[in-house]
């Protein structure tokens, strides 16, 4: 294998992706370090691969096989930041069962309805997650008839919602999708028909740019609401968007909301996502405790910092926690030397430093020092 | 929780320093720092992210 994997990485050009496949037989350790050596060569040869985790190694993406993983129930399972959902049209009621061949098979009986292909589409995006929904053909050459059905009626739901779902949608909430790409300034949602809300809300948190409007991109003909036009307030979380009581489409409805500029949300820890970020980007503003964040340069990206200069000055971030437990708060600043007010040179040695207040300079009292409140107020 | 500055050698030289552990209740926090000591006339520091990891001791 070793010989055929160095040929395949040598004498084709660049390659995009390595999709391994079905160690069966080969989880021994030794077998496992054999992966390891031919995954080693090929990320040499071609550095700028794509490879997935079925070698019984941490791949660039995982490939959960017949669920999207983040709709799948019991606890948050650890997943590479891409994943490809592997997913096929057939259900395991032919020839196999339980399991849902991925090639043609005859006695299949049962196919995924155009509801659930549709509400894969609409769960996965080219960042976050790909949806791999295979459709078999017949000996012929042939689309089945039940897989063309669910395969229109994914494509027709495309049609309606196909644009926002091309946006990144990770989750930061049980209650929808939020996404919006770095670049984009549309922030889109995600509710399936499912989840629903039933107060007729729905918040986006952590979202601190200016939404401009949210809409509906499918339109109920029964709808309380004009789907053009969603009422948009913000409260302390975030965004709340106001919605009909009914779900417009009955697989999943988009929702598409205009904010100004690009998103800035604080993200908030999760089974997926343990850590949590606050950057000066989200600080929460009250211009009586706090001075504006001043833009800085640095590494070569534009970067916010806020400068903590006055015994009054303070910063506050509000954010959301879902897996609640104990954090360790890790600091990220810059300080000078802190400042000394007198210096002195004693004949007998080197420099001293003597602060006005007359102590010696390595008192700990005259250092600097901050503190977290375990109450904080606004 | 207080926790000491140590100078990073500038105001534009960012690192990392741990400053202890919180307990988080699930639900909306708010996360506040202010100094604590500060000589007159003195910077505090030049604050540019905070982390929350999950602690990982005992």
């Amino acid at each position: 294998m070793t010989a055929q994997a160095r040929e395949l990485c040598t004498g084709y050009g660049p390659l995009a992706c390595w999709w391994w496949d079905m160690p069966v037989g080969h989880e021994d350790e030794a077998s496992r370090l054999k992966f390891a050596a031919v995954d080693a060569m090929i990320r040499r040869l071609q550095p700028y691969i794509l490879m997935n985790n079925r070698a019984g190694l941490p791949g660039d993406f995982d490939t959960p096989e017949q669920y999207i993983p983040a709709d799948r129930p019991g606890p948050p399972r650890r997943l590479a930041q891409q994943w490809e959902a592997c997913v096929t049209l057939t259900t395991g009621h032919g020839s196999f069962p339980p399991t849902a061949w991925w090639g043609y098979d005859k006695n299949e009986t049962e196919y995924k309805t155009p509801s659930f292909a549709s509400a894969c589409s609409s769960t996965s995006s080219p960042r976050a997650a790909t949806c791999c929904s295979t459709s078999a053909r017949t000996p012929d050459g042939r689309i089945g008839e039940p897989e063309l059905r669910v395969l229109k009626a994914m494509g027709e739901w495309l049609d309606v919602n196909g644009k926002p779902s091309t946006a990144p949608p990770p989750a930061p909430s049980g209650t929808c999708r939020s996404s919006a790409g770095r670049r984009s300034k549309a922030t889109c949602c995600i509710c399936t028909s499912s989840n629903w809300p039933s107060n007729r809300r729905i918040v986006l948190p952590g979202l601190m740019n200016q939404v401009r409007g949210a809409k509906l991109l499918a339109r109920s003909q029964n709808s309380d609401a004009n789907p053009d036009s969603l009422s948009v307030s913000r409260d302390e979380i975030g965004v709340v968007v106001q919605l009909p009581a009914k779900a417009p489409d009955a697989v999943a409805s988009v929702i598409a909301c205009n904010s100004t500029a690009r998103r800035a949300s604080s993200r908030t820890p999760s089974g997926n996502r343990p850590m949590t970020a606050l950057s000066c980007r989200h600080l929460r503003r009250n211009p009586r405790q706090t001075r504006p964040a001043g833009p800085i340069r640095g590494g070569g990206r534009r970067r916010l910092r806020h400068q903590l200069d006055g015994a009054n000055d303070r910063v506050c971030w509000q954010f959301e926690v879902a897996k609640p437990g104990r954090y360790d708060v890790i600091v990220n600043y810059g300080a000078d030397r802190p400042r000394r007010a007198v210096s002195s040179r004693s004949p007998a040695g080197p420099a001293t430093v003597t602060p006005k207040t007359g102590r010696p300079a390595d008192d700990t009292s005259i250092g600097r020092s901050f503190e977290l409140p375990a109450n904080p107020q606004l | 929780m207080k926790s000491k500055v140590e100078p990073t050698g500038g105001t534009t030289r960012f690192a990392d320093h741990v400053a202890g552990t919180i307990e988080l209740p699930a639900g909306t926090n708010l996360l506040q720092i202010r100094p604590a000591k500060l000589p007159p006339k003195d910077s505090l520091m030049s604050l540019r992210q905070v982390t929350l990891r999950p602690a990982t001791g005992q």
